[in-house]
């Protein structure tokens, strides 16, 4: 079978764009749309993610202000950032695009990041 | 029989699809290259109890499976660069997990190495809320075209399908955050290695033609474009995307109902989706449902707030620079990589190797791919595989004899439009648009050289 499309490549590289026109077998051929065909209704299910944050003094003011818009991991694969780039960070969250973050729980969790960002996975969880 | 390594590719474009994909499963599976050395992987001794592999094994017919990798290491410029490994996504194969909620997955890159398209299953996927809809009724399902056109229009997915021109395009479809993690400086946002890309055949209408059938009126000067995911939190910004109508006119942009042959994946933006060849696939909107032609320019927070880069040459600033002007993001540059290596392979020594892997021009086709095994300092042509039309990956490869030691391989990409990538690394506080010329350092020689500077010598 290898050998047979590698013939068929040489005769390609030979051929050029004729020889693409005629290949039996072109790119897609088998799983081709016609443009009557309708698409079908799709339901899929979406795995979840329910992991809080790695358990150091701060954890919990996270969990209740960070997890509804995203999972824990999404901030912990974040690199090591100054304390100035992470309260930009939650300020943009707060701002543009309005997580219910309560002013009094911001300190706390600037502090928790700039003390676990950049750590390795293996290492909080 | 054998499966050397340059026929499991399709260089020449020409191998069946299906076979193949199915046979470069275990290919990408057993390959340990995204497998970090020490990984915090669960007991893997109990996935390979004996490995039951005689001496001459590379022949044998039925391959016991493969150990199962559960994690990948990403190239980042800095920790943490561990991710697991995921096929607990709808429609998708295994892919790198950045983010459960919102869904974001990477390509792993060795799937790049087996065919200059890319599956479907193993596309990257990408969105910015998590409340992405888990059903999608194409019955009901109603595409709008409104604003300033003479008739509004609301197209049914058959309408849609049947009622205008069909037409094809293979395009790159590349995230400007793709490599993101690369940044030095670091900066926030999600770390990406290279694989927030892939390269499909999108099958879709041309928006010209629906945009002609509801009647473009005067005044219009840009298109905007929304999906049906929506913001998880009261009164945060939509995802919407806006072209000038020039570009939205353009021959090339399409609203696409199939990729690579199929209907798309739901999170590759099923049932439609916008297709823009040449630029970011922030302007790819996914679930497309609604087209609002403007009379002012959009000041949707995705455009005149986000998804915005430096006024500048490559977008590039000095890390820490303010005040400094920004445009909405737009065209891709070149970039080229290797897919047969990575970072620290060992080659043997006096003997010819192949380089290969994939480039494409941004906006524009690829002129011609450069190689080089001394670190950059002189550079040959490499050999490029079928052209797909410009707005493709390419194929490329080339045979060399390295040098002896550590020797740093690179690549580098020059469009038709005459852009060649650059050897100094863009930067700019949202990591978007990095092109810089790729390098992969390997080792010629042997375990003895590995590392060692003194034995290299």
């Amino acid at each position: 079978m290898q050998q047979h499309n590698k013939a068929r490549a040489i005769r390609v590289l030979a051929c050029g764009a004729v020889a693409l026109a005629l290949a039996p077998q072109p790119a897609f051929a088998k799983k081709k749309m016609s443009a009557s065909e309708s698409l079908k209704p799709l339901t899929v299910e979406m795995p979840t993610n329910n992991d809080v944050f790695p358990d150091r003094p701060g954890a919990e003011t996270l969990d209740r202000n960070c997890l509804g818009c995203h999972s824990a991991e999404t901030v912990m694969n974040q690199p090591a950032l100054p304390k100035a780039a992470w309260e930009a960070e939650i300020e943009k969250m707060r701002t543009a695009y309005k997580a219910p973050i309560n002013p009094e729980d911001v300190d706390g969790i600037v502090t928790y990041l700039v003390g676990t960002n950049g750590i390795a996975r293996s290492k909080w969880r | 029989m054998s499966v050397c390594l340059s026929s499991r590719r399709r260089f020449l474009g020409q191998t069946a699809a299906l076979g193949l994909i199915g046979a470069s499963a275990q290919a990408w599976a057993e390959d340990p290259s995204e497998a970090p050395k020490a990984a915090p992987a669960p007991p893997a001794a109990a996935e390979s109890p004996a490995k039951p592999t005689p001496d001459g094994r590379p022949l044998a017919e039925p391959e016991p499976p493969p150990p199962e990798t559960t994690s990948a290491t990403l190239p980042l410029a800095g920790g943490p660069k561990d991710r697991p490994l995921t096929k607990d996504f709808p429609q998708k194969g295994t892919m790198i997990l950045q983010s459960t909620r919102p869904p974001v997955l990477e390509t792993p890159f060795k799937v790049f190495d087996d065919d200059v398209f890319t599956p479907n299953n193993r596309f990257y996927v990408s969105w910015h809320w998590g409340a992405v809809p888990i059903t999608v009724d194409t019955t009901s399902f109603r595409l709008a075209v409104r604003g300033n056109v003479t008739r509004p229009l609301s197209l049914s997915l058959s309408d849609l399908m049947t009622g205008f021109p069909k037409v094809e395009v293979a395009a790159v479809d590349q995230a400007a955050g793709n490599s993101r993690g690369l940044f030095q400086p670091r900066v926030p946002g999600i770390q990406w290695g290279n694989g927030a890309i892939g390269n499909a055949k999108w099958t879709g209408v041309r928006l010209r033609d629906v945009l002609d059938r509801a009647g473009v009126k005067p005044g219009t000067v840009q298109v905007r474009f929304n999906g049906m995911d929506q913001p998880v939190v009261p009164g945060a910004p939509d995802y919407m995307k806006s072209l000038e109508l020039a570009r939205a006119m353009n021959d090339e942009t399409i609203i696409a109902f199939a990729m690579n042959g199929a209907p798309l994946p739901l999170l590759n933006g099923f049932p439609l989706r916008l297709v823009v060849p040449g630029w970011y696939a922030n302007y790819w909107v996914k679930m497309l449902s609604d087209i609002e032609l403007l009379t002012e320019p959009d000041d949707n927070y995705w455009m005149a707030v986000a998804d915005r880069v430096p006024d500048t040459p490559r977008a590039d600033v000095a890390p820490g620079a303010v005040g400094y002007r920004t445009v909405p993001l737009g065209r891709m540059t070149p970039r080229s990589f290797f897919t047969n290596l990575k970072n620290g392979d060992k080659l043997p020594p006096d003997k010819q190797a192949q380089a290969r892997g994939i480039a494409f021009g941004g906006d524009n086709g690829v002129a011609r791919v450069e190689f080089s095994s001394d670190g950059g300092q002189r550079w040959s042509a490499a050999k490029l595989g079928m052209d797909y039309g410009r707005y493709s990956f390419r194929q490329w490869e080339t045979m060399f004899k390295p040098a002896t030691g550590n020797v740093t391989l690179m690549v580098r990409c020059t469009s038709t439009g005459g852009v060649t990538q650059p050897d100094v690394a863009n930067w700019n506080p949202s990591g978007l648009m990095r092109n810089v010329i790729e390098s992969v350092n390997v080792v010629v020689g042997g375990d003895e050289a590995g590392g060692d500077d003194a034995a290299a010598q």
